[in-house]
């Protein structure tokens, strides 16, 4: 059907299991240290250390394990120092057998378990767990003691809010888990894992909670999960590539956020989550053209107040769009729309520039673009200093030179304060590109031009599905209760059901049914 | 790039159908009604649209009870089985041209406005071609997405008869819509096959219904958005009459640009017709939209084909020239006043639905005994 379909059933057929050589754990240790150093190719990070079990001098043990991944005390303290220094009871060691006996009267790691295969040894060592080896059996323990230096938990940059929890998503998968555990203490919350990518292997986890969330789009995500084939992940946004309906479109169709609380609100609502180890970006799925103009903090505050913003943010989000389009448009087809005073000024004002008004404000918006793109690779400390001076000479001094007129500064300036009033970061890249196809199709066809556009992003919209659920939803196909929270915030007690667009079994938030109606 | 399964025969509610249908009704008729019906009916134009709602609504109820005995099929499909293999595939085809000849006239009528109120400088041919580039989008996106954009564009209508019924509140008088009981009743019934004409497109429905996923409310919500449609479209003639007087009205083809044209409500509010027509666009987009899918679709059934794109990508050129072909205006109208109105109306829209339910029901009977 597609290349990437093509693509992914090409691999599908070459990606036979390949069958081990020697897949069994020998039953000297010297042989296993020998081997997990061939199979990690010697690196110098596998440290593997040989010791007498129990102090005895015929009965060996050793451990093996990835420097940098591991938590040493616990190595030391948990598995070297009862293995070395406790005596071994003879008559039970050999009634349960080396194995058993190490990892049920000697080890005092927490999570110790058995494997038979040597395979799943590479791959447990290489996820940072520890591997003990003993003479004369043919199983090895595993025993858990990944721990490595991270980031603490901070205020997400991108995500920032006035109220509300503060607290955002790190690079590691299991801080990222418990951040959201702590807020559903629900055994329905399924956190299901998943390994993606051929050398990176890293660790997917799909997170929904069962009974609220439809079994459909939980099925399909790990459907799409299952067909990604590449050889490292380093970012989610690598997953949203492959997963996404339409990768191509500049809408999103798969949101993407740092921050705990809105995972957690989305999870409620019946959506799934998937938590990319090594990446602070969870991913959410189905994204909803309605939730860009959505943030955290309308939950947190007055539902009056926050449904103001809301419209507030819709009519930015058009304006970031259309404005500069609207105002060629005006400007050199319709200036009879414009009311007579105003169409004087602005013609004043235009009375001494040697550009057209299409190429004065399509030069302003490149630059205002170059202003942008700058400030993001700046050195921190003087980042600030120069988009100061950025905005006085393409702002103040543009216009005392005659460059362009005060007018179009006031336009563009408002089209790019409008696109950061949208609280979705993943709105941001579309605001920045919609602009220009609009602004260069009003400029050569005037108000038919500009209204062209509107439609065939309108058509666009409307064709776009995420996971299976229309885009528009619930505008289109129009649903009054899920119109509760879209452009208005309702009270939280007027919510009492989940969105209507999830198939669920599980779909009442509330059990009263209005505030003060309570039987 | 992925498509998700499950979701194929849903495509559109039945409330969606109603605001479907309220807007394909409502876009063009809204400016092209009021001037012929006011030239006959003079001041009681109001009256006679009432008159020609009531002639829809049982059009909409033939085509509605037609549709629901086969909920299946459309009517290329189940004409053949009423009145055989050979006089169906005719009858389909009438239906078909039908849908064809509105994509036709209503693309060309859609390029007036602009030529002739707000950009002058753009060639015709630009516009046909832009805007069939968009219907064809809409098209091969399919009916879920039209659908999707009826429902948005809803918002415009609203916003648009509610610009038409604030602004011109300064300019209207009464006086000119007196008498409101009219001395002869004939000629609000002589003017209200216009509106009639208009309305009775209800006859898409035969196309949609197989479609539409809760049919038990169908008849409900056709109904009322016929009766929406009329009630909005004898007020907007109201309005226009009042604030214009019916000679004027009668005289002028878009009356309702100049209605807004001419509309003041404040010094900022002033001239707003560029806008009007803006929004006119979306209204009158969704009907080409639909009515190009339901050709196409139509043509797919009668020739057997498995996909109707590359019918679609056939036809479209073959819109445009057909578009190109009225010199002017006047020579555009003489389609809704001469073939329309006295020809397609009574025969296609009134007769044909009604022939085919009577010989429907004859047949489940002679079947029955």
């Amino acid at each position: 059907m597609s290349f990437l379909d093509r693509f992914f059933k090409n691999n599908n057929q070459h990606e036979k299991p390949k069958p081990e050589k020697n897949d069994n754990i020998d039953k000297s240790v010297d042989n296993n240290i020998k081997e997990v150093k061939k199979a990690l190719n010697e690196n110098f990070d596998v440290i593997t250390r040989k010791f007498s079990l129990g102090g005895k001098t015929d009965l060996y043990a050793a451990i093996a394990y990835l420097d940098g991944m591991v938590d040493k005390s616990v190595i030391n303290l948990n598995i070297i120092r009862p293995l070395m220094l406790k005596g071994v009871d003879d008559e039970k060691f050999s009634a349960v057998g080396a194995c058993r006996y190490a990892r049920e009267f000697m080890i005092t790691a927490n999570d110790v378990r058995e494997v038979d295969n040597f395979s799943e040894c590479i791959n447990y060592i290489l996820n940072g767990s520890t591997i003990v080896f003993i003479d004369g059996s043919d199983r090895a323990l595993m025993c858990e003691t990944k721990g490595w230096k991270e980031r603490s938990i901070d205020e997400p940059k991108n995500e920032a809010i006035a109220k509300g929890p503060h607290s955002g998503f790190t690079e590691t998968m299991l801080t990222n888990v418990t951040l959201i555990r702590r807020y559903i203490k629900d055994p329905n919350l399924h956190f299901e894992p998943l390994t993606v990518g051929k050398s990176s292997r890293t660790n997917v986890i799909v997170a929904f909670i069962d009974g609220v969330s439809d079994n459909r789009i939980v099925e399909e995500v790990k459907k799409r999960l299952h067909m990604i084939d590449i050889d490292a992940i380093i970012d989610s946004s690598y997953i949203a590539e492959f997963i996404s309906d339409a990768p191509l479109s500049p809408f999103a169709t798969i949101q993407t956020t740092e921050r705990p609380d809105k995972v957690v609100a989305n999870l409620l609502e019946g959506k799934v989550a998937i938590i990319v180890d090594g990446t602070p970006v969870v991913l959410v799925a189905p994204f909803l053209f309605m939730e860009f103009i959505q943030s955290p903090d309308d939950y947190y505050e007055n539902s009056v107040i926050s449904s103001g913003v809301r419209v507030l943010r819709t009519l930015s989000l058009f304006i970031a769009i259309f404005l500069p389009g609207f105002y060629i448009a005006v400007v050199t087809f319709n200036q009879a729309m414009i009311p007579t005073t105003l169409a004087l000024s602005i013609m004043s004002g235009r009375f001494f520039i040697p550009f057209s008004p299409f190429a004065e404000i399509i030069l302003l918006m490149i630059l205002i673009e170059i202003l942008r793109e700058a400030g993001i690779h700046f050195p921190g400390t003087i980042g600030q200093t120069i988009s100061i001076v950025g905005a006085l000479v393409v702002g103040q001094s543009a216009v005392s030179a005659g460059l362009v007129s005060p007018f179009v500064v006031i336009v563009v300036s408002a089209t790019t304060l409008a696109s950061y009033a949208v609280p979705s970061y993943t709105a941001s890249y579309m605001m920045r590109f919609l602009p220009y196809p609009v602004l260069i199709i009003s400029g050569l066809l005037g108000i038919f031009g500009f209204t062209w556009c509107i439609i065939a992003l309108l058509i666009h919209l409307a064709s776009l599905q995420s996971f299976g659920i229309s885009y528009l939803t619930p505008l289109a196909p129009f649903d009054v209760r899920d119109n509760k929270d879209s452009i208005f915030r309702m009270p939280r007690w007027m919510m009492v059901y989940r969105p209507n667009y999830i198939k669920a079994e599980n779909k009442k938030r509330l059990d009263k049914k209005m505030k003060g109606e309570d039987k | 790039m992925y498509k998700s399964e499950g979701t194929q025969m849903t495509y559109l509610s039945s409330r969606g159908f109603m605001w479907l249908m309220i807007n394909t009704l409502l876009s063009l008729s809204v400016f092209l009604n009021p001037s012929p019906t006011t030239a006959i009916s003079k001041q009681y134009a109001w009256i006679s649209i009432l008159i020609g709602t009531l002639q829809a609504m049982i059009v909409g109820f033939v085509v509605i009870k037609l549709g629901m005995m086969y909920p299946d099929k459309t009517v290329v499909e189940y004409s053949q089985e009423i009145v055989g293999k050979f006089i169906g595939k005719i009858v389909g085809m009438i239906f078909i041209l039908t849908y064809f000849s509105i994509v036709v006239i209503v693309l060309r009528e859609f390029t007036m406005p602009f030529q002739s109120f707000v950009t002058i400088n753009i060639p015709l041919l630009a516009i046909l071609i832009l805007t069939m580039i968009l219907i064809l989008y809409a098209v091969l996106k399919g009916l879920k997405a039209i659908g999707s954009c009826s429902d948005i564009v809803m918002i415009f209508l609203a916003v648009f008869i509610l610009l038409i019924f604030i602004m011109p509140i300064k300019n209207i008088d009464t006086l000119n819509i007196k008498p409101i009981i009219p001395h002869s009743i004939g000629l609000a019934v002589k003017g209200s096959f216009i509106s009639g004409s208009f309305l009775a497109e209800d006859i898409i429905a035969l196309m949609l219904i197989p479609y539409v996923n809760d049919k038990g409310k169908l008849m409900k919500y056709n109904q009322l958005a016929i009766l929406i449609t009329g009630i909005c479209l004898s007020a907007v003639v109201a309005i226009e009459i009042m604030a214009m007087g019916y000679e004027r009205v009668s005289s002028t083809i878009f009356s309702t640009f100049i209605l807004l044209r001419e509309a003041q409500l404040s010094q900022s509010m002033e001239r707003l017709e560029p806008i009007a027509v803006a929004m006119w666009t979306g209204l009158v987009f969704i009907k080409l939209s639909i009515y190009f899918f339901i050709t196409v679709e139509g043509l797919r059934q009668w020739l057997g084909l498995k996909d109707y794109k590359v019918i679609a990508y056939v036809l479209s050129p073959i819109v445009i020239f057909l578009a190109m072909l009225p010199e002017n205006i006047s020579e555009v109208l003489v389609f809704p006043s001469r073939i329309w109105t006295p020809l397609i109306y009574p025969i296609v829209l009134f007769g044909l639905p009604l022939l085919l339910l009577i010989i429907d029901m004859i047949r489940k009977k002679a079947v029955k005994q």
